[in-house]
């Protein structure tokens, strides 16, 4: 699955930078960019030998920039389907199954919105947390699972304001950093009630789809986000979605070379 | 495993929980086919036949909370 998913990941990495290098062509942004191991980025027709970043570097990033925006996108979409003025039948249907996927997308996309938003736990949450945290420590093939999520995903960290709630049960994973990975999701999933641990490992055999590029072309939005630029967070902290929506539309336009160089070395 | 669904705008939604608050009933749902897609609706315990949608961002708001609780 490792194999298969680092597949992806360069397949999706190498059609957006493809797609964000003609971008910044079509731009004047930039006249050329060659990647062969490291990124050489000539901005404004002056090679800038600063902006040099390992192939790799760039790849992470895209990860950590592409499961925030999963996250993300699920949680505003979310919350525009259920604002949604339409009333439906309620009439109810059976199927079979492969996998408890929808239960814990759903369960995660809150978690994540939790996370953010900092709406206070209860005492048999934070109990299961740390409940949850400890059997995750002592599960080889949990331990096993976290490796690899560690691997091939990437840390999220939001910074909005009210994320100091975080901080509350940031001692329960014995981190103070504010960045909430998929191991912390899946915990926090698990806390509420779920999934357990175990079931956490099947479903990660059977990772989900996911279509937040549609997504992203859907609302005319070209590519990955800088979100280290705190504004969309922040938005989506404060439950200001339609701002939130708006502003990634804008950003994602952004490509991701741009982000690396003008972070480090305030290309743009 | 056996799901229960509904269908909304000709999308099979499974029902991943159900939650009961006074008059109503909180039903959280994602969609078979993309799971990323996912809304809360709400019926009626006198009308259990029509999915409505939530009112505001204070409900919405509100949901989430009877979810974590």
């Amino acid at each position: 699955m490792e194999d298969n998913m680092n597949d992806n990941y360069d397949e999706i990495f190498a059609r957006n930078r493809r797609r964000n290098a003609e971008a910044r062509a079509a731009n004047g942004q930039a006249d050329y960019i060659n990647i062969d191991g490291v990124l050489d980025v000539f901005a404004n027709g002056q090679r800038e030998s600063r902006q040099k970043r390992t192939y790799d570097t760039m790849k992470n990033n895209f990860e950590r920039d592409q499961a925030r925006s999963a996250q993300a996108a699920a949680a505003i979409r979310m919350r525009e389907n259920s604002l949604n003025q339409k009333t439906s039948s309620n009439k109810r249907g059976k199927t079979k199954s492969k996998s408890n996927w929808p239960k814990v997308a759903v369960a995660t996309t809150i978690a994540a919105i939790i996370f953010v938003s900092g709406i206070k736990l209860s005492d048999t949450i934070i109990d299961n947390l740390e409940k949850n945290r400890k059997l995750w420590e002592l599960d080889d093939d949990v331990k096993a699972f976290q490796e690899m999520v560690e691997k091939d995903y990437t840390a999220t960290t939001f910074t909005g304001d009210k994320q100091i709630k975080y901080d509350e049960i940031a001692q329960n994973f014995e981190k103070s950093d504010g960045v909430i990975d998929n191991r912390e999701l899946y915990i926090m999933v698990s806390a509420l009630g779920e999934v357990n641990a175990n079931q956490v490992l099947e479903e990660a055999k059977n990772p989900q789809t996911t279509n937040v590029e549609d997504y992203m072309r859907g609302k005319n939005i070209s590519s990955m986000s800088d979100w280290k630029d705190k504004t969309v967070q922040e938005m989506i902290a404060q439950n200001r979605f339609d701002d939130a929506q708006t502003e990634l539309a804008t950003i994602f336009t952004t490509t991701q070379e741009e982000t690396v160089s003008s972070d480090t070395y305030g290309g743009k | 495993m056996e799901i229960e669904y509904v269908i909304i705008d000709d999308k099979k939604f499974g029902i991943t929980k159900e939650i009961s608050h006074d008059n109503y009933v909180y039903v959280y749902l994602a969609s078979l086919n993309n799971p990323e897609e996912q809304l809360i609706k709400k019926y009626l315990k006198s009308n259990p036949d029509e999915l409505l949608p939530l009112e505001n961002e204070e409900e919405f708001n509100f949901a989430l909370k009877l979810y974590i609780y």
